[in-house]
């Protein structure tokens, strides 16, 4: 928390409260809808067969166990993962590209808000005071699905220096039907790289389809981008 | 690994992987460290340090801090002697007193009931100061007329210095070698290359911090505990810094979070005392993660440049190096030190022409101190790459161009010294063999794989002293007392085996101490792969000066000369009728009180002290005065293999190899720990660590943003020895713990260029820069 605080990143804290046992903590699916609490931590996501026993949703547990070291992954939350909205984190940018809602509760109010929209900013998310993310709902697209992470860090238990994740979805006939493409570490927020998500959907993934989409999502400049990214998390942290 | 040693008997202890003596403590959390210790009473010191980088203090305000309920005691530099402590150069006060000299330079103490008190306390304290203009480029410090002098009144501290004439006011220790005449040899080669090299600043990050604990006594003696590598040294800054007498002071070392140079200097032992004297209460001080990171010390960075004159056959005809040392604000210990100590990173290869200037010059940054290695892992860096480059430019093998430079036995080397062996071309070419030299991989998809090879010795500097006391205790139990500091090494481990061998007992009867300047014998301390030679020396000594006071005592009872007896098991027997023997406890005369036993006459005790001298360099050429300017040197070779990842910069290190002689190996397991830890230490430092200062504030230092390997970036590391006895070291050991830090850095950069034929000059070698150049040269 101190430490938190020595880096502006927990403001003006007048009263702290542990939900580690307010009923955030299940993963559970319900008929088509996966939900996961808010408390459940890493290292549940990683275990969960659930999640490992799926084609798709594979992708979040392997996602979590990037996340290191284990004792990280022992206590970290996906709300705390998803609420810190530092842009290079890796389990918001696998929801992200799984097309995930963040279910709001306040004082007798309830809100779904897409995970797209709810980063605003660096450190900013679109949460009104009075408000807690419950929980994190996905339904799967319609077809064969399935979705991919990978990170770039220093060492091997680094924070991203980049990451990206990406999840599909084929028609009968083996066409890409939905695409998405998320990469985290390149901003103040993620970054969805639409056109290289239409280069690849209507096609069957051939490579040198799939090569032309790699060159649009380069076309972000990420070495500019990080010089300005230092200097917003330096801003912010003052 | 493997292992070719030359043992002359069969030995008891001596070689054998025996099981550390601290093992079962460390790995069951129960080992006390000074971090973890409570005294009774005990209050808790923090540190307000300068927020500008070069500024006077115009004027400190502790009024309000004072009212604070729970402060203890407040003081400043004005309460203190004023006195400046260093090693050859005495600049460093105990707080600041007119000048900060860096961000982080401590101005005032404060000890309150709780750390957080003490914290709140220091926000309450008000500090105005007037900038001064600050520098922090060695290349600004360098100037005859800088922009400011950052400690005008050099000349008048108390040391002498190299490099006072110069005319160059920041410069406070200066080093050179003038063998030959470069100017003139360079004329006739056939190939002239100049490289420059840059080196990072890293931290040596011991897993426990800085850490001071200081009690006065009720008879007026202070009591220090401390995470020091240098029990005596430490004392003698104390008592310096507070202008006490040495016999009043007692140092007591607990166990030590690891070392590497960092705990060497007093870093903040005076203030925790000084504390402990105003506030008449134990005190405890422990600096954070941030403060170990950017207000202990720092491997400071050397801007190195090589500039070699060679024949086309190969032979280097003529050498020239200069380093320019950002030494930061203070001496930093011995860390000024390494513009001399260097100069072993660059004496392994024979030339008729050699110059060395190292210049050591402050700037405003937290200061260069020791780091392991001592400044000559810093120049083996540039010399290794700068040897594969010339290779590369005159059509040679890197290793074929090595060996044609590399020392005979017979030579003597650049700064005048006798090599005695020939383990350079025997590790060299050892190294090769381990990383299949010569068998390449082939690219797998953006991953393009290499291989370099690297050599270099670390010398162990002297003169020093150690001095042992072995007690031999009724019920047969061996009881070891040196000032030798165990910092993660085993140090005390090899000492018990040492004395065990001589006695012919088994580990498990024997205890070794660790340091109390008021019980356990003078000995320098834990520094430049010093403790198995010296005080390795000096307990083998004692224990031959103990074995000779028993044998003597046995011989009239067992009728026979001392010179026919020897001991082993905790008896005595004849040589040639072993079976007439008595047992050592029978040389005892049991107590009164039949609580424990004495010997007759006097207790069995044993000393012994080992002083190792070595030729001085002298300054005017830095040639030694004898045949050697060191206790002995670490000779290490490293052979890497690494995979680079064209499409990211990033380099995986496949396996480092290293092949090492330190003389006779006393603990194979101990041996193989301490060469893995420098070589992945090393290997942490080529690729990963750098701690980023702006405009004299460190940027980066935490864990977060402070890059180290873990476990999970390891390399496969393999270590081959030999075990060629040393005649000076007990049992013919030397040492190991600095040697491999050397080479691993060349090795890595050399296999890097091996793979994708980039090669950077600047240290750590990140993805970055590895695809800028990729870039750059693909253009």
């Amino acid at each position: 928390m101190f430490e938190l605080a020595s880096r502006g990143l927990a403001p003006d804290v007048k009263i702290l409260i542990d939900i580690s046992r307010a009923g955030l903590d299940r993963l559970e699916l319900r008929g088509d809808e996966l939900h996961i609490g808010s408390t459940v931590t890493l290292a549940e996501l990683t275990n969960s067969p659930i999640l490992t026993n799926d084609r798709l949703y594979a992708a979040i547990a392997e996602t979590a166990r990037e996340i290191s070291p284990s004792q990280v992954r022992n206590v970290a939350t996906v709300g705390g993962e998803i609420c810190s909205a530092i842009s290079f984190f890796d389990l918001p940018a696998i929801l992200l590209a799984l097309d995930a809602e963040v279910n709001i509760v306040s004082k007798g109010k309830q809100r779904m808000l897409p995970l797209r929209d709810f980063y605003t900013d660096f450190l900013a998310i679109a949460l009104e005071p009075g408000e807690i993310v419950t929980e994190i709902v996905l339904h799967k697209p319609k077809g064969k699905s399935s979705a991919a992470f990978i990170k770039l860090g220093r060492t091997a238990s680094d924070f991203a220096l980049v990451n990206v994740a990406t999840s599909l979805s084929f028609d009968e006939s083996g066409n890409c039907q939905t695409s998405r493409i998320w990469l985290g570490g390149v901003g103040a927020t993620y970054h969805e790289c639409k056109a290289s998500e239409s280069i690849l959907v209507g096609s069957k993934l051939d490579e040198p389809t799939v090569r032309k989409a790699a060159d649009l999502a380069e076309d972000y400049n990420s070495r500019v981008d990080e010089e300005l990214f230092t200097q917003r998390f330096r801003k912010n942290s003052k | 690994m493997q292992e070719v040693q030359q043992l002359k008997e069969p030995y008891l202890l001596i070689g054998k992987s025996v099981t550390r003596t601290d093992a079962r403590e460390k790995v069951t959390g129960a080992a006390v460290y000074t971090y973890d210790m409570h005294l009774p009473n005990m209050i808790f010191g923090k540190i307000k340090r300068s927020t500008h980088a070069h500024a006077e203090i115009i004027g400190i305000d502790t009024s309000r801090a004072m009212k604070l309920k729970g402060v203890r005691a407040i003081i400043t530099g004005k309460d203190l002697p004023n006195i400046r402590r260093g090693i050859l150069v005495k600049d460093t006060p105990v707080l600041a007193v007119d000048r900060v000299r860096y961000v982080g330079d401590p101005v005032v103490a404060v000890a309150a009931d709780t750390a957080e008190i003490a914290e709140e306390a220091l926000e309450l304290i008000d500090v105005e100061y007037r900038d001064l203009p600050a520098i922090f480029e060695a290349e600004e410090a360098m100037k005859k007329n800088p922009v400011v002098v950052i400690h005008p009144d050099l000349k008048s501290y108390s040391a002498k210095y190299a490099g006072a004439d110069a005319g160059i006011p920041n410069l406070h220790a200066y080093f050179k070698v003038r063998k030959g005449d470069f100017d003139a040899a360079c004329e006739k080669c056939d190939l002239v290359v100049e490289n420059t090299f840059q080196t990072n600043i890293v931290q040596h990050f011991q897993l426990e911090p800085v850490v001071s604990i200081a009690k006065v006594e009720p008879n007026g003696t202070i009591t220090v505990w401390d995470s020091t590598q240098v029990p005596f040294m430490l004392r003698n800054e104390l008592s310096e810094a507070l202008q006490i007498p040495p016999e009043k002071i007692n140092v007591i070392v607990p166990h030590v979070g690891g070392g590497y140079g960092g705990k060497l200097l007093s870093v903040i032992a005076p203030i925790t005392a000084a504390l402990a004297i105003h506030s008449r209460r134990p005190v405890k001080l422990a600096l954070t993660r941030k403060e170990v990171f950017d207000c202990s010390c720092v491997r400071q960075p050397f801007a190195i440049t090589v500039k070699d004159g060679v024949m086309k056959d190969g032979r280097i005809q003529a050498r020239k190096v200069t380093s320019y040392i950002s030494g930061g604000a203070y001496s930093g210990g011995m860390g000024v030190n390494e513009a001399k100590t260097s100069i072993c990173g660059i004496s392994h290869y024979k030339t008729d022409n050699f110059w060395y200037d190292a210049f050591r010059v402050y700037t405003n940054r937290v200061p260069g101190g020791p780091y392991r290695g001592f400044g000559a892992m810093q120049v083996n860096w540039a010399i290794e790459s700068q040897m594969d480059i010339l290779a590369e430019r005159l059509g040679m093998d890197p290793i074929e161009f090595r060996l044609k430079n590399l020392l005979n036995e017979g030579d003597r080397n650049v700064i005048g010294e006798m090599t005695e062996s020939t383990e350079h071309k025997a590790l060299l070419l050892k190294a090769k063999e381990m990383v299949s030299w010569g068998s390449e991989t082939a690219p797998q998809g953006p991953w393009r794989f290499g291989k370099g090879i690297s050599i270099g010795h670390k010398w162990s500097f002297a003169p020093t002293a150690s001095s042992a006391v072995v007690k031999y205790s009724f019920g047969g139990t061996l009881n070891v007392q040196a000032s030798a500091v165990d910092m993660g090494t085993g140090a005390l481990t090899v000492l018990g085996q040492i004395a065990g061998e001589v006695m012919k007992m088994p580990i498990e009867k024997i205890r070794v101490s660790m340091p109390d300047t008021n019980i356990t014998p003078f000995s320098d301390g834990a520094f430049s792969t010093r403790q198995t030679y010296n005080d390795g020396n000096a307990v083998r000594l004692a224990t031959l000066d103990l074995k000779k006071q028993i044998v003597e005592r046995a011989a009239p009872i067992l009728r026979a000369d001392p010179l026919d007896l020897d001991v082993r098991n905790g008896t005595v027997y004849i040589k040639r009728n072993p079976d007439k023997l008595i047992p050592i406890d029978d040389l005892f005369v049991k107590g009164v009180s039949r609580g424990g036993a004495f010997a007759p006459v006097r207790d069995f005790i044993g000393a012994a002290t080992w002083y190792q001298t070595a030729g001085a360099l002298r300054p005017e050429d830095g040639q030694c005065t004898t045949d050697r300017a060191c206790a002995f040197y670490d000779v290490v070779a490293a052979s890497a293999e690494v995979a680079v990842n064209i499409e990211t910069g990033q380099t995986k290190v496949l396996r480092l190899c290293l092949a090492v002689d330190p003389g006779t190996v006393i603990n194979p397991m101990l041996l193989e720990g301490q060469v893995q830890g420098a070589a992945f230490m090393a290997f942490s430092n080529t690729l990963f660590e750098e701690l980023v200062f702006e405009n004299g504030v460190a940027v980066n230092p935490e864990l977060a943003d402070y890059k180290i390997a873990g476990a999970k970036d390891a390399p496969e590391i393999t270590v081959s020895w030999r075990g060629t006895p040393f005649p000076d070291g007990p049992f013919g050991a030397k040492g190991i713990g600095e040697g491999p830090m050397l080479p691993t850095t060349g090795a890595i950069t050399n296999a890097i260029y091996s793979a994708v034929r980039v090669r950077p000059h600047d240290l750590p070698i990140t993805a970055e820069k590895i695809l800028m150049k990729l870039a750059s040269e693909s253009c």
